[in-house]
């Protein structure tokens, strides 16, 4: 399976915000409703086909990331999650973001700042709840919120400085919780698509932001988070491009999203749904 | 503008100034360790121009000397845990960059030495300084900022297994180096957006080569058209020829991501409490490329040589 090509943005362009915004809101329709119906008969038939061998097991849920790992060879259930500075950074700093854009004035490290002195309050990082974010922020020493206030400020602070907020209409949702499909076969599959910021509206735009620096397994994934959107919508919400953000490498890459990007990102999922199974088999 | 303060010239406080190319013409500064902050920022009217097609140049040019890195895994560059400039090979699978982010804290690697404990602790106190105030446990919030970070855990456990007496000297150790942190160093303004533990990488040659850092204080917007960024890293020991070559990598490193050279780097001595500061040059850049290409040629060499 071929992954689009998708273009990266100039370095030469300063500032670079400009460039992304530009990227953001560039021009292009979003796949018809038959490329939406394509790609999900593509979807179904190739995840009916993996299941049809695979004796009962739990949900399996797929994110992008799972995409990038199977594409770079690799297996993400070898890390379990766990909350640290570095994966509480994006809810910390997504809410950070929301505080800054709803309070003219206030720079990232105000608003990280607040966020960590009331994880709980409605401004938080998220829901409360047994594992959540904010109940984890909650049970921390102060040298250790402060430790996640540290690495939040710096991720806010770049994806804050990544953009011009300004010329962003419509307005963009920050860290709008994640979206989900779910395919119920033999095997219940749920896939949770994750974009930082969206730009709604018909022709609008995901800015997802992701760490380390690209890889050709990077491409495999870009369409993910749109083809979640395109399958809960039946096309009616389907962004028209994905703009992948990179702020330790610095790198961009613009992804129009077509009805080629959605079918070709659907075999990626049913290819991590059929390795996955195979693990299982194996493990059993 | 800051306050004046009196800088000491590196050659009369005995500081060793930096070779390649030219040693003497580097602009390292030692000043003392108050309003840290003001000199590593020094004057608006002071930043240069950026020259935009100088970030690809640079890029051209070590994607030039790296093109014919082998392929049997990926050869990370970043500054040691002390000092100067290492080289690790990491295995080439997962994910992009998290060979690299694993590389520095790697399990079932040899328990880290009392100074690299000691080093690791006060850069954590520094962040904890300049985040939220001079910690009042200086040992023990290090641990526990440590323990809730991605890879501090194994620190904390290289700490616990310390002897009491070891583990006793290294708490008296830090608890001083956090005084003439507390000294030195204090939450900067909001408003010049600052940042701690900013990292850094740099892929090259395909990703068979990653060149990775972190700095332990950024200030400043990206540019647009004016050098804008300062950054500043601490290193136990600095002035010396090797502290020269981690801020030159620095500054390198930010140019690279940013497509913007930065004006000034600068090393904070955990030793001696002072400031080395750089400002940066296409000089200093292209000195910053050479030493990472002859790092890279004598590890590449060194390996030909085993095999």
């Amino acid at each position: 399976m071929t992954a689009p090509a998708a273009p990266t943005l100039s370095p030469m362009c300063l500032p670079r915000a400009g460039a992304l915004t530009e990227a953001l809101l560039g021009d292009g329709a979003t796949p018809s409703t038959d490329a939406v119906a394509s790609a999900r008969r593509d979807l179904e038939h190739g995840l009916t086909d993996a299941a049809g061998r695979a004796g009962a097991r739990p949900c399996l849920r797929v994110r992008a990331f799972d995409l990038v790992t199977a594409a770079g060879g690799g297996s993400s259930a070898a890390t379990p999650f766990r909350w640290t500075t570095r994966t509480a950074r994006r809810r910390v700093g997504l809410a950070a973001l929301r505080a800054c854009l709803s309070e003219p004035g206030m720079v990232p490290a105000e608003a990280v700042a607040l966020v960590v002195a009331d994880p709980a309050a409605p401004s938080g990082p998220g829901p409360a709840g047994p594992g959540s974010c904010s109940d984890w922020l909650c049970s921390l020493s102060p040298p250790a919120r402060a430790a996640v206030q540290a690495e939040s400020t710096a991720w806010a602070t770049a994806v804050w400085t990544s953009l011009e907020w300004d010329r962003v209409q419509p307005a963009p949702v920050v860290g709008a919780p994640d979206r989900w499909w779910d395919w119920r076969g033999p095997v219940r599959v749920a896939l949770q698509g994750r974009a930082d910021v969206r730009v709604p509206g018909p022709g609008g735009a995901h800015l997802v932001v992701l760490d380390g620096y690209p890889s050709a397994a990077s491409r495999q994934a870009l369409c993910f988070g749109p083809l979640v959107d395109a399958l809960r919508s039946n096309g009616a919400a389907t962004p028209a491009r994905v703009v992948a953000w990179w702020p330790e490498c610095g790198k961009a890459w613009v992804q129009q999203v077509d009805g080629a990007g959605l079918r070709a990102c659907a075999g990626q999922v049913v290819r991590v749904v059929r390795l996955a199974l195979d693990a299982t088999e194996r493990a059993g | 503008m800051p306050s004046p303060l009196p800088l000491i010239d590196a050659t009369r406080s005995g500081a060793k100034t930096v070779a390649l190319p030219a040693p003497g013409s580097l602009p390292a500064r030692t000043v003392a360790a108050n309003g840290l902050i003001d000199r590593l920022r020094g004057s608006v009217s002071e930043r240069p121009a950026v020259d935009p097609g100088l970030a690809g140049g640079l890029r051209a040019w070590l994607e030039d000397g790296t093109s014919t890195a082998p392929d049997r895994g990926r050869l990370i560059v970043e500054p040691g845990p002390r000092s100067g400039l290492t080289v690790l090979v990491v295995p080439a699978a997962g994910m992009p960059g998290q060979a690299a982010r694993q590389a520095p804290c790697r399990r079932g690697a040899p328990p880290r030495s009392g100074a690299d404990l000691r080093a690791i602790l006060l850069r954590t106190v520094l962040r904890l300084t300049l985040t939220a105030g001079p910690p009042r446990a200086p040992f023990e919030d290090a641990l526990a900022a440590l323990a809730v970070s991605e890879w501090g855990g194994l620190v904390v456990e290289d700490v616990g297994r310390l002897s009491r007496h070891r583990g006793s000297e290294l708490r008296e150790v830090v608890r001083h180096g956090a005084t003439g942190i507390a000294h030195g160093w204090a939450p900067p303004p909001a408003a010049w957006l600052p940042r701690t533990g900013d990292r850094v990488i740099v892929p090259l040659a395909g990703g068979r080569v990653v060149l990775q850092s972190d700095s332990d204080l950024v200030l400043g917007a990206p540019s647009a058209g004016r050098a804008s960024v300062c950054m500043m890293r601490a290193l136990p020991g600095d002035g010396t020829l090797e502290g020269g070559k981690v801020r030159r990598f620095l500054m390198l490193l930010e140019t690279l991501r940013s497509g913007a050279a930065p004006f000034r780097v600068a090393s904070y001595d955990l030793d001696r409490g002072r400031l080395v500061v750089d400002d940066v040059t296409e000089a200093t850049l292209s000195a910053a490329v050479q030493e990472v290409l002859a790092l890279l040629r004598r590890r590449l060499d060194a390996s030909e040589g085993a095999r």
